[in-house]
C-alpha cells in the first residue's frame, strides 16, 4: 500500500521492551537503523520499557516483547519481534 | 471457612473449586502453587470453569486474575452475570482482574519475541492486588502465536517455570477436538501439568451430554470415572455418582412404607429423601408395593408425584382395586398427581424438563418412577442413565423421596437389579422374587440395602391379597427359607416329629410310674416278709419268757429266790 503525498508525514512509534532482554536490545537496533537510513529526523521513537512500567501494558495490550506500534502514519500497525525483517517494517511505515 | 487449603496428612496442599461436586473428585481440590489444565472441546464450559473458580474464591476473599485470549474483557464479564456473578463488582474491591490479552490478528511479525510483555502485566497486577490465582483461556491461543511447535513447547515451559517460581496457583484451558492433529499438538500440556481435568460434550441420540473427568493429579488421589456435570444458571455442576452421598443432606427419618411388616424388615421404613429401588420380575408386585406406599403417605397428607411409563393413570388406578388399594381419594384431594407418557415420545431432556417443571410446581414429598427398565426406551442406555441420575440428584436436593421399579431378571446382584449403574444412589433396595417349589411359584422379599438402618437380611415370603401385601412370617428350619407347600409340609413334618417326642416322653413316663408301682410292690412284699419274720420272732419271744416264768416259779417254789419283786408279783398274782 503506498500514498504519495506532498509533505513528508510525521512518523510516531512506540516501542515496547523488556529492560535489556536480548530481544529487545536487538529490536531498538534494527528499527534505530532502518529510521536513521530513511527518514532521520522526521520521527519520533519512544522507548517503553515494560518492566518499569506495566501499567502502559495493559494500557496497549502489550503480551509479547519486543512490540513496535506505529502510531503514525495511520492506521496503527503493530509489528511484534525483533524487527529483523526490515522490508516487511519499511511495508509497515509505508516507506 | 477460614481455611481455604486442605491438607490432610503429608498431602499435596489443595485449593478448594468450590464447583458444585469437583471438589469431591479431586478430594478436595485443585493442587496449590500448581498448574491445573482443562481441556475440552468448544462449548464445554472450560471458561465457565476458570471463571466460577475465580469468583468464588474472590468471595472468599482471594483475590484472582483471568486472562482471556478469545473473548472481549466485556464478554467476559457479561456471560459470567448471566450465571449471577457480578464480576465488575469484584474489581472495584481489587479482588479480579479480567485482562483482555488478544493479539490483533493484523499484528505483523517481525523476528524473534517473548512472552516478556503477558508476565510483565500479570507481575505487576498480582503483586498489586497480592493474589495467587491465575486462569489463563485459553493457551493454546497464546502459544499458537509461535507456530512452531518447539518453541510453543519451550515457551510453555517457560510459563509453567514462571508460575511456580511465583507460588501462584494456575488454571489453563485447552482447546481439545476430535480433530487428532490439535489433540497431539498439546497433548505435552498434559505431562507438564500437575492436574489434567478434561471436560467432553457429546451428542447421543440427538440428546447432548457433559462429562467430567480427571486424567492426572500428581501426588493425589482422584475419582477416576467420567461423571456427568450439566452448565445450569449457577454454574458448572457435577454429578459424582459414586459419591453423592457426601454432597446430599443426611437422610431423613425413616417413613412407613405402609406395610408395618415391612416396616420392620426395614429397620423402620423407608428414610425420607432416600431413593428406594423396589426391583423384581414382572408380575412380582412392585407397583402394588408401591402404591401401598403411596396410599399410605397421601393419607398422611403427603404428596406423591408419579411419573409412570408402564401404564395409563386408569389402567393404575383399576388394576390397584384388586389387592385393594383405593388411590382415587388421593388424586382427589391432590395428593397424588400422575405423570404417565410413553418412553418414546420425547428425548430424555424434554422428559427430566417435565419432571423438572411438575416438581417445582407440585413440590411431591415423595417421587415413584415406573419403570427404570422403560427408561431405556428413550433412547440407549446411557440416555436412560443420565435421565436417572439427574432426576435422582435433583430430588435428593429437594428432600423428595425416590421409589425406582425396576423390571429385572432373577439376578439378585445390586448392580444388574438397578439395571442402570445407578446402585451407588440407591439408599434402600428391595427385591421381589418367585422362587419354585414343588411345582408352584411363591413370591420371595428380599430387603438388599436399607442404607442407615438396622435391616433384617432374610427371605420373606409374601401374598398378595385382597388387602394388599401380606408378609408371611420368617421360616428358618433346617433347610433355609421355606415358601408355600414345602413350607406347609416342613411345618407338617415338625408337628409329626414334635409329636413322636411327645409320644417318647409319655411312655418313659408311664415306665416310671411302673417302676415306681413294682418297686412299691416289692417294698410291701419285703414288709411283709418282714412282718412275718417280727412275728415269727415275737412268738417265740413270748415262748421264751414263758419258759423263764416257769423256771423262776419252779426256781422259787424250791426257796431260792427271795425279794425278787417280780417273782414276789408273779407269786402274788398266781
Amino acid at each position: 500500500m503506498t500514498q504519495a503525498h506532498e509533505s513528508d508525514p510525521k512518523y510516531k512509534l512506540k516501542l515496547f521492551i523488556a529492560g535489556n532482554e536480548h530481544n529487545s536490545v536487538q529490536a531498538i537496533n534494527n528499527i534505530r537503523d532502518i529510521l536513521d537510513t530513511r527518514i532521520k529526523d522526521r520521527y519520533k521513537l519512544e522507548i517503553v520499557d515494560i518492566l518499569t512500567d506495566f501499567q502502559a501494558a495493559i494500557d496497549h495490550g502489550v503480551l509479547v516483547t519486543p512490540m513496535l506500534i506505529i502510531v503514525e502514519p495511520s492506521p496503527e500497525t503493530t509489528i511484534v519481534g525483533t524487527l529483523s525483517d526490515a522490508g516487511k517494517v519499511k511495508a509497515a511505515l509505508r516507506l | 471457612m477460614k481455611h481455604e487449603t486442605t491438607n490432610d496428612k503429608c498431602a499435596l496442599p489443595k485449593i478448594p473449586t468450590r464447583i458444585a461436586g469437583l471438589d469431591d473428585i479431586l478430594q478436595g481440590g485443585i493442587p496449590e502453587k500448581r498448574t491445573t489444565i482443562i481441556s475440552g472441546g468448544p462449548g464445554c464450559g472450560k471458561s465457565i470453569f476458570g471463571i466460577e473458580f475465580l469468583y468464588n474464591g474472590a468471595k472468599m476473599g482471594h483475590p484472582g486474575i483471568y486472562v482471556t485470549f478469545e473473548e472481549r474483557a466485556d464478554a467476559v464479564r457479561q456471560n459470567a452475570l448471566t450465571m449471577g456473578w457480578d464480576l465488575e463488582e469484584l474489581e472495584k474491591q481489587n479482588l479480579l482482574f479480567v485482562m483482555q490479552a488478544n493479539l490483533d490478528p493484523s499484528t505483523l511479525i517481525s523476528g524473534d519475541f517473548s512472552l516478556t510483555g503477558l508476565f510483565s502485566i500479570i507481575e505487576g497486577k498480582a503483586k498489586s492486588m497480592n493474589c495467587t490465582r491465575i486462569v489463563v483461556d485459553a493457551i493454546d491461543i497464546l502459544l499458537r502465536m509461535y507456530n512452531d511447535f518447539n518453541r510453543e513447547r519451550s515457551e510453555y515451559y517457560v510459563l509453567h517455570d514462571w508460575f511456580s517460581s511465583r507460588k501462584i496457583t494456575s488454571i489453563m484451558t485447552v482447546k481439545s477436538s476430535q480433530d487428532h492433529g490439535l489433540a497431539t499438538r498439546y497433548e505435552f500440556l498434559d505431562f507438564m501439568a500437575d492436574c489434567v481435568i478434561h471436560l467432553d460434550q457429546r451428542v447421543r441420540e440427538q440428546i447432548s451430554t457433559r462429562r467430567i473427568r480427571i486424567t492426572k493429579f500428581r501426588g493425589s488421589d482422584f475419582g477416576r470415572n467420567e461423571y456427568p456435570y450439566v452448565i445450569s444458571d449457577k454454574g458448572l455442576s457435577i454429578i459424582p455418582i459414586s459419591m453423592s452421598g457426601l454432597r446430599h443432606r443426611p437422610l431423613g427419618d425413616p417413613v412407613s412404607s405402609g406395610n408395618e411388616s415391612l416396616d420392620s424388615i426395614l429397620g423402620g421404613g423407608y428414610r425420607r429423601a432416600s431413593c428406594v429401588l423396589i426391583a423384581g420380575i414382572t408380575g412380582a408386585g412392585k407397583t402394588t408395593l408401591a402404591n401401598t406406599f403411596i396410599e399410605k403417605a397421601c393419607a398422611r397428607d403427603e404428596s406423591v408425584l408419579f411419573i409412570g411409563f408402564e401404564e395409563s393413570e386408569e389402567a393404575i388406578v383399576t388394576n390397584m382395586l384388586s389387592p385393594g388399594i383405593d388411590l382415587r381419594p388421593a388424586i382427589k384431594s391432590k395428593k397424588l398427581r400422575f405423570l404417565t407418557s410413553l418412553p418414546e415420545a420425547m428425548g430424555s431432556e424434554e422428559h427430566l424438563m417435565r419432571a423438572f417443571n411438575h416438581i417445582s410446581d407440585y413440590k411431591p414429598d415423595h417421587l415413584v418412577l415406573d419403570a427404570i427398565s422403560a427408561c431405556e426406551r428413550m433412547g440407549s442406555q446411557q440416555t436412560a442413565f443420565e435421565y436417572l441420575i439427574r432426576l435422582l440428584n435433583h430430588c435428593k436436593e429437594n428432600d423428595i423421596t425416590c421409589i425406582l421399579l425396576n423390571q429385572t431378571t432373577k439376578s439378585m446382584d445390586i448392580h444388574q437389579i438397578s439395571g442402570m449403574e445407578i446402585s451407588s444412589m440407591v439408599d434402600s433396595a428391595i427385591f421381589l422374587g418367585m422362587v419354585e417349589v414343588g411345582g408352584e411359584i411363591n413370591r420371595m422379599m428380599l430387603v438388599l440395602k436399607s442404607r442407615g438402618l438396622a435391616h433384617s437380611n432374610q427371605f420373606r415370603e409374601y401374598l398378595i391379597t385382597d388387602n394388599g401385601i401380606e408378609l408371611l412370617d420368617v421360616y428358618v428350619g433346617e433347610g433355609g427359607v421355606l415358601t408355600g407347600a414345602a413350607r406347609q409340609e416342613q411345618e407338617a413334618k415338625e408337628s409329626a416329629t414334635q409329636r413322636m417326642r411327645e409320644h417318647r416322653i409319655m411312655q418313659k413316663r408311664q415306665e416310671l410310674n411302673h417302676k415306681e408301682a413294682a418297686k412299691q410292690a416289692k417294698i410291701a412284699a419285703l414288709q411283709s416278709e418282714i412282718d412275718m419274720f417280727k412275728a415269727e420272732l415275737d412268738s417265740l419271744m413270748e415262748e421264751e419268757n414263758i419258759w423263764h416264768q416257769g423256771r423262776d416259779i419252779r426256781a422259787r417254789l424250791r426257796g431260792k429266790i427271795k425279794d425278787d419283786p417280780i417273782n414276789k408279783s408273779i407269786l402274788g398274782s398266781v
